[in-house]
């Protein structure tokens, strides 16, 4: 808990700094086989950083609204994947080795 | 502590009980919002997935390579398609397939209704066009009034084709074991070695870190070392090392019934599979962390087969469907 709160405010810091622009911040954790938080909403144009905070290696794979696959490739423990953001709507996110976990993205 | 952990420093108690939570059976089968149940589909579903017809040469149906009696696969190391084509893979069981995130070993398909279809189609499999088979039921009147009670309104397609069959497949669940009824408390379900086996299982063998849950599948997708050529799901995703040669978790119910083992059908007894585990494993990058030397002992090795047997359920035999005859001209 008190880790997502610090990890909150650096990604307030780096969007006050680059004043103005989007900048990749990490608001997504990837621990324990689950993504923290598992649904959330972000800027369309943004681009979302997910971090891997497991023991293990993850594989993001991300479907577009538009129904584009896009692989990340491997993200090794203290890694992490940058989500652009390209358009409105839901993205949809999922382990390519945990198929188990998932994330949704709402863009607008 | 109970007698049967004695002789080793076994769990606790406590330890086991919770231990045996994790896998107690679920009371309802999930069925998706865009194909929900009805008894009407798994009628029709069922009927499809016996039905020779589907094929080519009418000689082949779903339940030629996943057969009720043989754990709903079909006891060949590799499948066996139309003109004795040699699959390059073994026939995977349908049950508890409800419950899958993923189908085939390397989870190319998403559901049930993608998978539906493919074996139909596929040249190698059961040789069918898909256009022809649609005449073929549409012209069967039995089959097209189950379809007009299954799908009232909608014409006889690929895709209530797949819905039935996928629908009769959520149907297909294994049923209690010995196993079940010793998580439900009957302590003289299973004997010591299987419940010496079964904390073996969770603890020194490592077995739940991916068989886990009462279906024993993480539904994931693991490298565990075996030797053949097959990149697995690290063909269809380049670039991420732990998908090589990686396959997804089988489930572990009724897998007495269903030998030879493993995506090729290379290991031929459920002691050899835990050998492999044990030892007989190769090293390369890809290894699942997981998959690691054990050093079992033969005791160990022997309490870890029983307890796998105890997960076999007698269910109720699954009736070959009568099918619809076809109109006689
Ligand atoms: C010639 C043998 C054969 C026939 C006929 C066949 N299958 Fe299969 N089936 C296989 C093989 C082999 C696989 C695994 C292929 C792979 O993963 O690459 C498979 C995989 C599956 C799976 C995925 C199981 C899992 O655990 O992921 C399902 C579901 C399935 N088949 C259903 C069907 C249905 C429905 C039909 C009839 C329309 C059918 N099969 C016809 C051999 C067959
Ligand atoms: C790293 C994850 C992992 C671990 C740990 C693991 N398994 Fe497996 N198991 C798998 C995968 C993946 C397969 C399928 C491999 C293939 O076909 O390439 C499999 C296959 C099997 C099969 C054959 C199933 C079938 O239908 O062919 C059995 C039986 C089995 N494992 C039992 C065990 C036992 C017993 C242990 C502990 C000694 C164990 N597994 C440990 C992932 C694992
Ligand atoms: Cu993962």
């Amino acid at each position: 808990m008190s880790t997502r709160t610090w990890i909150v405010a650096i990604g307030l810091c780096a969007f006050v700094t680059a004043s103005g622009a989007y900048a990749a911040a990490a608001l997504v954790s990837q621990k324990g086989k689950i993504f923290t938080p598992d649904e959330l909403t972000q800027g369309s144009g943004s681009t979302l950083r997910i971090d891997n905070d497991d023991t293990i290696p993850h594989n993001v794979q991300v479907t577009t609204p538009d129904g584009e696959n896009r692989n990340m490739g491997m993200q090794k423990p203290g890694e992490f994947a940058d989500v652009v953001l390209d358009k409105s709507g839901d993205f949809m996110v999922r382990c390519g080795i945990h198929p188990k976990m998932k994330l949704v993205i709402h863009a607008r | 502590m109970s007698a049967a952990f004695s002789a080793n420093a076994g769990p606790t108690d406590a330890e086991l009980a919770k231990m045996k939570l994790q896998y107690q059976r679920p009371e309802t089968v999930p069925f998706p919002k865009d194909n929900p149940f009805s008894q009407a589909k798994v009628d029709l579903g069922h009927k499809l997935f016996f039905d020779p017809r589907l094929s080519g040469t009418s000689t082949m149906s779903c339940a030629s390579c996943h057969n009720p009696g043989l754990s709903w696969g079909d006891g060949l190391a590799t499948g066996v398609g139309s003109a004795a084509n040699k699959l390059g893979r073994r026939s995977p069981t349908i049950l508890n397939l409800a419950w899958a995130e993923s189908l085939m070993w390397d989870g190319r398909a998403g559901s049930l209704e993608e998978q539906a279809t493919g074996p139909i189609e596929a040249k190698v499999e059961m040789n069918q066009s898909m256009p022809r088979l649609l005449t073929t039921l549409g012209d069967i009147p039995g089959y097209r009034a189950a379809f007009q009670v299954a799908f009232p309104g909608e014409p006889i397609s690929a895709k209530t084709i797949a819905k039935a069959i996928a629908t009769f497949e959520r149907t297909v669940v294994s049923g209690q074991a010995p196993f079940d009824r010793w998580i439900e408390g009957d302590e003289k379900a299973i004997d010591d070695a299987a419940k010496r086996g079964f904390v073996t299982f969770n603890t020194k063998a490592n077995c739940s870190a991916c068989h886990s849950g009462w279906r024993f599948t993480d539904d994931s997708f693991h490298d565990i070392g075996l030797t053949d050529g097959d990149l697995g799901k690290g063909k269809l995703v380049p670039g991420v090392e732990p998908l090589l040669h990686a396959f997804k978790t089988p489930g572990l119910r009724n897998i007495a019934g269903r030998a030879p083992y493993m995506h090729n059908g290379s290991v031929t007894t459920m002691a050899t599979v835990v050998r492999h585990y044990s030892d007989g494993f190769v090293q390369r990058p890809s290894l699942s962390p997981e998959v690691y030397k054990l050093k079992l002992t033969e005791n160990e090795i022997h309490d870890l087969v029983a307890f796998l047997k105890t997960l076999t359920s007698t269910d109720a035999t699954i009736a070959v469907p009568v099918l619809p005859i076809s109109e006689v001209n």
